[in-house]
């Protein structure tokens, strides 16, 4: 288990990571998620003992990184952001000297390099000098280096940002597969990872933990959480959808060249079902020919925005 | 705490290899090395000003030979050393290499060792003029096995001076400039003409105190077969002081 309590990071006056604390349960994914200049590296920067705290505590288990920070490199696994890697060396004799600086026994060396090779797929690249590597590989490579000591604890700081969708693809199913006996703790701003990897999603703003919960908890803080949505050709008066249901708080309609869209806000999201029962019977009774009737469940992308920026 | 020490030993180990593994794969050892052989030759056998080896009827490498190492280092340390550490903190490596379970001091070390390893190459390939002044004449060995330990700590003493100012920077040319102008205020400190000019009006003891900060009193002694302890000591301190600025330049730079 990850636990981080009161952690601050200051840089001269400035504040980069504000009095944050949470923690990772063994076998979680979480997504830590954030704008640009948020403090995700910072806060990753200080997990894996990179980075002193200027205050505040972190413990992997029972060891405390603070106080005893290369017992707690033994434990972490470090994917840096962009991937850094000797660009002079080839993957293999990267994979041996991280092998090696790692502490790993030379007669387990082979094994556990091996074992990386398969894990992240990298026979095709392994004399290939790592300069000329596409971005993909790179970030292979990277993620290789961060597991070859098989660590229970697993940082990775924008893992597949830069990477094609294909290659997300890979790297996002490697992650959720180590995910079944590791914690692991990804940063990223692209929000599709979260529902592709984590089990939960932390979302830090200016230094500071603004929501924590899974996927759906952070949805419904977006505007469109729970609200019925259809588009017909039918022209209908706000006034009258009103009258349908008395739990519709606001009716947003977008009009299109050929159609109509209305979007209604419901005062509670648990009157949504009436709502729907009631609109739905409204259209039938009076045969109004419908484009698109669904339920919308928020979307990420809003949700984000509005946490980030409102608080 | 001896298995402690083995394991530090090994760490320090690993990183030598993969260095000094990285000054082969670039052309920069070989450029290194090339050059400084060609230098030191040009030097030693070239008229005067220059060493004028073959007419000093002298059979000794201390005035046509060593003398000019200083120099030397001056210009082709840098370009080993600038790479060290800015290059580490250019491409962010540095983060990888701090987050494994290597103490900054260790690594320092094994850095600095394998630069230093490029310098010992070029000075054990110079070994063809010891052998022409030993065909030459009967040269007194002894004076010549100090000459090379002179050489080798004061390539030393440059080299962690270097490793200082790449800690410093991640412009790898800043770094060059820097550790350039540092070695060359070492050499200039004891350069008569500094020295004169300052003994007309500073007080004696800070003439005498700055004049022994450059390495040429110390370095002159140890080329000439005298080793003296303190001597020896000022070379150790020149390396300890720029290994010991760099882990403290590393840590603070790693957190601010």
């Amino acid at each position: 288990m990850i636990q981080v309590e009161n952690l601050t990071k200051k840089f001269g006056s400035f504040t980069a990571v504000d009095n944050i604390s949470f923690s990772i349960k063994h076998g979680e994914v979480v997504g830590f998620l954030g704008p640009n200049g948020a403090g995700k590296s910072t806060t990753m920067r200080m997990i894996t003992g990179y980075y002193s705290p200027t205050d505040g505590n972190i413990n992997l288990g029972k060891t405390n990184v603070v106080k005893n920070p290369t017992d707690a490199k033994k434990h972490i696994g470090y994917l840096p952001e962009n991937s850094p890697a000797y660009k002079d060396m080839i993957p293999i004799d990267f994979l041996r000297f991280i092998a090696s600086l790692r502490g790993i026994k030379k007669n387990d060396r082979k094994n556990a390099i091996d074992r990386v090779i398969n894990i992240c797929s990298l026979e095709p690249v392994l004399y290939q000098q790592i300069d000329t590597l596409s971005k993909g590989f790179l970030q292979r490579v990277c993620l290789a280096q961060a597991i070859i000591h098989d660590p229970p604890y697993l940082i990775l700081d924008e893992p597949t940002d830069g990477l094609d969708p294909n290659q997300k693809r890979g790297i996002r199913k490697l992650i959720k597969d180590m995910g079944k006996d590791k914690t692991i703790m990804i940063s990223t701003h692209i929000l599709e990872e979260i529902n592709a990897c984590c089990s939960r999603v932390i979302v830090i703003s200016k230094g500071r933990i603004v929501a924590d919960g899974t996927e759906e908890y952070l949805k419904k803080k977006s505007d469109t959480y729970k609200t019925v949505v259809f588009k017909t050709n039918h022209p209908i008066k706000k006034k009258v959808l009103y009258k349908q249901n008395s739990k519709i708080k606001d009716i947003v309609s977008t009009k299109n060249s050929d159609s109509i869209q209305f979007r209604l806000i419901p005062k509670n999201h648990d009157d949504i079902a009436s709502i729907l029962f009631d609109v739905s019977n409204y259209i039938r009774a009076n045969n109004i020919s419908i484009i698109e009737f669904y339920v919308d469940n928020g979307n990420l992308s809003e949700a984000f925005q509005t946490i980030t920026e409102n608080k | 705490m001896g298995l402690k020490l083995q394991e530090s030993i090994d760490r320090i180990y690993t990183v030598i290899k993969r260095e000094v593994l990285s000054y082969f794969t670039s052309p920069l050892a070989y450029i290194f090395i090339i050059i400084f052989l060609l230098l030191s030759g040009f030097f030693t056998f070239s008229a005067p000003p220059f060493g004028n080896f073959l007419n000093s009827n002298q059979a000794s490498l201390a005035f046509s030979f060593f003398p000019y190492h200083s120099w030397l280092y001056l210009v082709l340390v840098p370009p080993i050393s600038m790479r060290l550490w800015s290059e580490e903190q250019k491409n962010g490596t540095i983060e990888i290499l701090f987050t494994t379970q290597i103490s900054i001091l260790e690594a320092v070390i094994g850095k600095f060792i394998s630069a230093w390893i490029i310098i010992l190459i070029s000075l054990f390939l110079t070994f063809p003029i010891i052998i022409t002044v030993n065909w030459l004449g009967t040269p007194d060995n002894n004076i010549i096995i100090s000459g090379y330990l002179g050489s080798a700590l004061l390539g030393a003493g440059f080299l962690s001076i270097g490793c200082m100012t790449s800690a410093m920077s991640k412009n790898q040319i800043i770094s060059y400039i820097y550790s350039m102008i540092l070695c060359l205020l070492l050499i200039l400190f004891g350069h008569q003409s500094v020295t004169n000019y300052f003994t007309s009006w500073a007080p004696v003891w800070f003439t005498t105190t700055l004049g022994q900060l450059s390495i040429f009193p110390h370095y002159k002694f140890i080329i000439n077969g005298i080793i003296d302890v303190g001597d020896i000591i000022y070379f150790i301190s020149i390396i300890i002081f720029g290994l010991f600025a760099t882990v403290v330049i590393l840590n603070t730079k790693r957190n601010s």
